[in-house]
């Protein structure tokens, strides 16, 4: 085809202004819209079978009836925690009582769980070397026994068990 | 200042370069853009653990348990959040949620429905009511469990 003699050369531009413009208000909106979460991770924990607990039919669900069902395992070491209840510094830890066959053992606080775990793991006593119970008192604050728990893994449990609170019935 | 004898140039940046980083930069934020789940409530700070694996976002039937400070638990239900704190309320919605997943499996033809139970409790709750949770899931039928927790990094 044949350019029309005298016209001026057509040149044709993308408005980008525009476009840009756009883009920046996406780009302020996800800037502002963005906050980084922490990292959700997944702690492992072991409840043993325990037969048939639950009701067969909804008829059969008596809501008043205390469950039997136990959150416990077959192991050799439980982790006592005890929390303080003064009123000030409720649900904090107070304790920490390691039981094993040989006896009882004052920990004093989470600290240092994980070596005397690791020490006791060692021991020719201990034949059970994976599973771990964590008894914590009701009014314990979850985080605290979350951090027992971290530390029973640290220390090479695989298996880590939660018995019923001792006080749980008289509150 | 004049330039003689020159003619009148239109000075323009360039802008494509520019248009190019942000497009890229907005791409990342999409990207990063961490989409919330429904049934994920921000407001549970949940405890530190070091020993926390990532979670395993495979899991395709999964049950949220949310446990705000006071121990009580967020149930999410057609009618919005409900805050359950006795024992007989926590029995009667795991029971149904269990009904729930019993009846979509055996439509499916499988025995028992594969939910994991998912404890997101939040760090300054007492372990009573979590634990009461645990107890009432596993009395109502769950068998698979996971507790939450923010992964500590190690310096």
């Amino acid at each position: 085809m044949r350019k029309r003699q005298g016209s001026p050369e057509l040149e044709v531009t993308l408005p980008i202004t525009p476009m840009l413009d756009m883009t920046f208000q996406l780009l302020t909106f996800f800037i502002f819209t963005y906050h980084p979460s922490a990292i959700e991770g997944q702690m492992e924990f072991s409840l043993p079978a325990s037969g048939e607990a639950r009701a067969r039919t909804e008829a059969d669900v008596d809501p008043n009836k205390p469950s039997e069902t136990e959150l416990a395992l077959k192991s050799q070491i439980t982790v006592v925690i005890k929390a303080v209840r003064d009123g000030i510094n409720d649900g904090t830890v107070s304790a920490v009582v390691v039981q094993t066959p040989s006896g009882e053992s004052d920990v004093r606080t989470l600290a240092g769980l994980t070596e005397f775990l690791q020490r006791q793991r060692s021991s020719q006593d201990i034949t059970n070397k994976d599973d771990i119970q964590i008894q914590a008192e009701s009014k314990v604050r979850y985080a605290y026994v979350i951090d027992a728990m971290d530390r029973c893994v640290k220390a090479g449990f695989k298996h880590v068990g939660f018995s019923p609170p001792p006080d749980l019935a008289s509150n | 200042m004049s330039h003689g004898g020159s003619s009148e140039s239109s000075a323009e940046p360039n802008l494509t370069p520019l248009l190019d980083m942000v497009l890229q930069l907005v791409m990342f934020f999409m990207l990063v853009c961490n989409f919330t789940m429904e049934q994920v409530n921000e407001d549970v700070k949940l405890p530190l653990a070091s020993q926390a694996k990532p979670a395993d976002k495979a899991e395709a039937d999964v049950l949220y348990l949310n446990v705000n400070g006071k121990g009580q638990l967020m149930a999410r239900e057609a009618e919005g959040e409900r805050l359950l704190t006795t024992g007989p309320e926590i029995h009667t919605f795991l029971t149904r949620a269990y009904r729930e997943r019993e009846a979509t499996a055996k439509a499916k033809g499988l025995t028992d429905p594969n939910t994991v139970v998912i404890i997101r409790a939040h760090g300054d709750a007492d372990f009573a009511p979590v634990f009461n949770i645990l107890r009432e899931a596993k009395q109502a039928g769950f068998k698979k469990w996971q507790l939450r927790a923010t992964i500590l990094r190690k310096e």
